[in-house]
């Protein structure tokens, strides 16, 4: 059996970040060189580390337990070890074995690398989406930003706190907002970190819905709590779910800003 | 001529194969609510996924790089187009002769294409279930592809 290829390089975009790419297969014979090569890296302090595993034919359950022991030193001190690329072989087993519970697998080096800066470095990403002013576009845009929530590793819950947060301004966008026919009406930025989650919903004001608005606006001071009243409750919910909520609404145009804590 | 104007879904995301999946769902849903059929959101979702995944690969180089998406929808058709920052001389090489005709890929002279010619079998299918597809490279290297694909009577079977 050919020896396992091991190389080490620094990640092209994230400096920081060291990948030591596996190619071959990992049996037991290539426990003694994938240890020795994390212990060079771990004493040489470079304690975060992607395993870009896209050229490892098989591997075996030995291995799996020896880099198990590599990321629990690498953990003490403050990093880890993720791995990237995993053919379909390497995954079944790495499920088999549980493994796929202990290390976090990404598809590919640069997500992985990402996910250090995410994680360790405050790393903030932005995703902008505009939509016309429709009800119909809601429910696409709401399960899309609960996805983007949830590959964030964002649980659950906050994933579905979250969702319902967009889907009511949204319908309140839609609904208050200047008719745009099929231009795109609202405008959605998304800032997400580890921590937290910023929304920021923008439409054009109907001048005929201005006094609408402010009524809107009174809601946000003074939600609604009678049964009897019909609307207004949606608002109440949002700031019930958000961190912070702010309306700047102005005849030319609204913006709704908040911002969902990470509970997890 | 076509009277109404389509509609428009703009959409600006990081260049990290995370957020394909997302992007895919989200304008599959979007069609299937427009009324088109299962069918064919689910294969304009496979259009969406291989140039996205194309554009983060190998139009990404740096770590901040940002995918512009667009989608305009028509009452028959559809149209996405992709922009990238633009990616290696020879990712772009690839890229012309895989959008080009299948002959002049033939002709073409590109060393490592042989090796490749494997990954470019996503575009191959997006040619495959497309009716138009459009590269403009500009001089900064920024990447652009339109693609369109119009509905027919074998999509709603």
């Amino acid at each position: 059996m050919e020896p396992l290829q091991i190389d080490v390089s620094k990640s092209i975009n994230f400096p920081k970040v060291t990948v030591i790419s596996f190619a071959g297969k990992m049996g037991f014979s290539s426990i003694k060189p994938i240890s020795s090569t994390f212990e060079k890296e771990i004493n040489d302090d470079n304690k975060f580390i992607v395993a870009d595993m896209s050229k490892v034919a098989s591997i075996s359950s030995p291995v799996i337990g020896e880099l198990m022991g590599c990321r629990t030193s690498l953990l003490a001190k403050e990093g880890d070890l993720v791995l990237a690329g995993c053919k379909m072989d390497v995954l079944e087993t790495l499920n088999a074995l549980d493994a796929d519970k202990i290390f976090k697998i990404f598809i590919d080096v640069r997500s992985a690398s990402n996910y250090y800066y995410w994680e360790f470095h405050g790393q903030r990403e932005n995703i902008d989406l505009s939509f016309p002013s429709d009800l119909s576009f809601v429910p696409p845009v709401r399960a899309f930003i609960r996805r983007i929530a949830k590959q964030k590793r964002y649980n659950n819950k906050d994933a579905f706190r979250i969702e319902t947060i967009v889907d009511e301004i949204c319908n309140n966008a839609v609904e208050h907002g200047a008719n745009e026919e099929k231009d795109e009406g609202i405008g959605v930025r998304v800032t997400i970190d580890r921590d937290k989650i910023e929304l920021s919903i923008s439409n054009k004001t109907d001048p005929g819905k201005v006094e609408a608005l402010k009524k809107m606006s009174k809601y946000l001071t003074k939600p609604k709590t009678s049964l009897k009243e019909t609307r207004g409750h949606g608002l109440a919910l949002v700031k019930m779910l958000a961190n912070d909520f702010q309306i700047d609404s102005s005849e030319s145009g609204t913006c709704v800003k908040i911002t969902k804590l990470r509970e997890e | 001529m076509e009277s109404t104007k389509p509609y428009k879904i703009a959409l600006s995301f990081p260049g990290n194969l995370e957020y394909v999946s997302p992007v895919r769902k989200f304008i599959s849903e979007i069609l299937i609510r427009r009324s088109f059929s299962e069918k064919f959101a689910y294969r304009s979702e496979v259009i969406v996924d291989e140039i996205c995944t194309n554009a983060i690969c190998y139009g990404c180089k740096s770590s901040n790089a940002i995918i512009h998406f667009t989608c305009f929808i028509h009452e028959d058709r559809i149209e996405f187009e992709i922009k990238d920052e633009g990616g290696k001389s020879e990712d772009l090489n690839r890229l012309k002769v895989a959008v080009d005709d299948p002959k002049e890929r033939q002709k073409s002279t590109l060393s490592p294409f042989k090796e490749m010619e494997k990954e470019c079998l996503g575009l191959e299918i997006v040619k495959m279930l497309s009716e138009k597809i459009d590269l403009d490279i500009d001089e900064n290297n920024v990447t652009t592809i339109r693609i369109e694909r119009k509905c027919k009577a074998v999509d709603n079977l």
